[in-house]
């Protein structure tokens, strides 16, 4: 049987755990087992980083506001808080990230940490003072969130250099956890469950949108790591499939970052990636509109300073 | 204008003009490095972790 590698190890845990818990919020004595389960996968050992800002914080935030109550969602923007650590330990070994909890303490010792960060989330969930309906409804989506997300994390381990593969993968690895981010605010401001599902149709969109504004961060940033991948990256692939591909590939290492950055720029890929920005927004749009929220204003508040701030770069780019 | 997603080839011929405009702005290096520089730090934008800041651990 082949080994796992540490990061194929951490995602497989997280899917059994997210798997886990998606069943338990089904079972009558549903808190009580699953106090147990996180205890005992570490989540008495965690350390949890509070962020005072997390873009998944941000939507929660917004969906509770949507339902009319933007500061019902502090308790469950420390579920994501814990989430978001779970995920991003494992995400660091699998992009080999140089600073990283695993670069500092060992594969192993990180992975328990991640873990214990996940059950964290869970045991945080336990205690969350919904309604018996909303309280499953919430269980089941920070379950399927670990559980989604993990597979994505997965399939950009085969991810080839083309676009269809690109946005597939971006498309699981990273709208389940918005889709739990909106689903737990919802839900917090007294959302039924129907309308807090119904709120994930915006996860698609918004993920792309995340995934768009960190691609331009990490192709074109002081700290930029993507050059090690740049199929995975919308800027870098832009480039790379273009017609002087090869002479930009020559140019992605760390010691010539700088150029292959300016490179980049000239090269037309922050306009491309900025179009892509405006189709989504686009899309976002049109699903907000279909859908009978309370209050979609900050919603479109978001939309409108991202459109802004792309504008502002077009501006100087042309 | 499309409203679909254009693939990078739609939107190498399309935006042909403005790419080219585009490289020959983008090669006074001040520019360029103003963009660079803005473009690494809008905040509009959401990104996975860049926006948080860890207030204990």
């Amino acid at each position: 049987m082949p080994s796992l590698s540490k990061a194929d190890a951490g995602w497989a845990s997280a899917v059994a755990i997210g798997s886990v818990a998606e069943r338990m919020a089904r079972l009558e004595n549903a808190r009580g087992i699953l106090h147990s389960l996180a205890r005992a996968l570490g989540s008495a050992d965690a350390h949890v980083t509070r962020r005072t800002s997390s873009v998944f914080s941000d939507y929660a935030r917004d969906a509770a506001a949507a339902f009319g109550n933007p500061d019902a969602a502090d308790e469950v923007c420390i579920v994501l808080d814990a989430l978001i650590e779970g995920i991003k330990i494992v995400d660091d070994i699998q992009d080999e990230e140089p600073v990283c909890l695993a670069a500092q303490i060992g594969e192993e010792r990180a992975l328990a940490t991640a873990r214990a960060a996940l059950a964290y989330a869970l045991d945080l969930g336990v205690v969350l003072p919904f309604d018996d309906d909303a309280w499953r409804a919430a269980i089941a989506a920070i379950g399927r969130g670990i559980r989604e997300t993990a597979l994505g994390q997965q399939m950009e381990r085969n991810a080839t250099a083309d676009f269809e593969s690109f946005w597939n993968v971006v498309d699981r690895k990273t709208p389940p956890l918005v889709a739990t981010a909106l689903e737990l605010g919802a839900l917090a401001a007294g959302a039924t469950p129907a309308q807090a599902a119904a709120l994930t149709r915006l996860a698609i969109p918004l993920g792309r949108l995340l995934q768009i504004g960190d691609d331009c961060n990490d192709a074109l940033g002081e700290n930029a790591t993507d050059w090690r991948t740049p199929h995975l990256n919308l800027l870098m692939l832009f480039s790379l499939c273009g017609p002087n591909g090869p002479e930009l590939a020559t140019l992605l290492r760390r010691e010539t970052l700088h150029d292959a950055q300016l490179w980049l720029l000239r090269d037309g890929a922050l306009s491309y990636a900025i179009h892509a920005q405006k189709i989504t927004l686009d899309a976002l749009a049109a699903t907000l509109d279909s859908l009978p929220l309370p209050n979609p204003a900050p919603f479109l508040a978001t939309m409108e300073r991202q459109r802004e701030e792309s504008a502002a770069l077009l501006e100087k780019m042309v | 204008m499309s409203e679909k997603l254009m693939t990078f080839e739609e939107f190498r011929v399309s935006h042909d003009d403005a790419l080219r405009a585009q490289r020959e702005n983008l090669r006074d290096d001040a520019v360029a490095q103003d963009i660079l520089r803005k473009a690494s730090a809008t905040r509009g934008w959401p990104v996975w972790d860049g926006n948080a800041i860890p207030v204990e651990s």
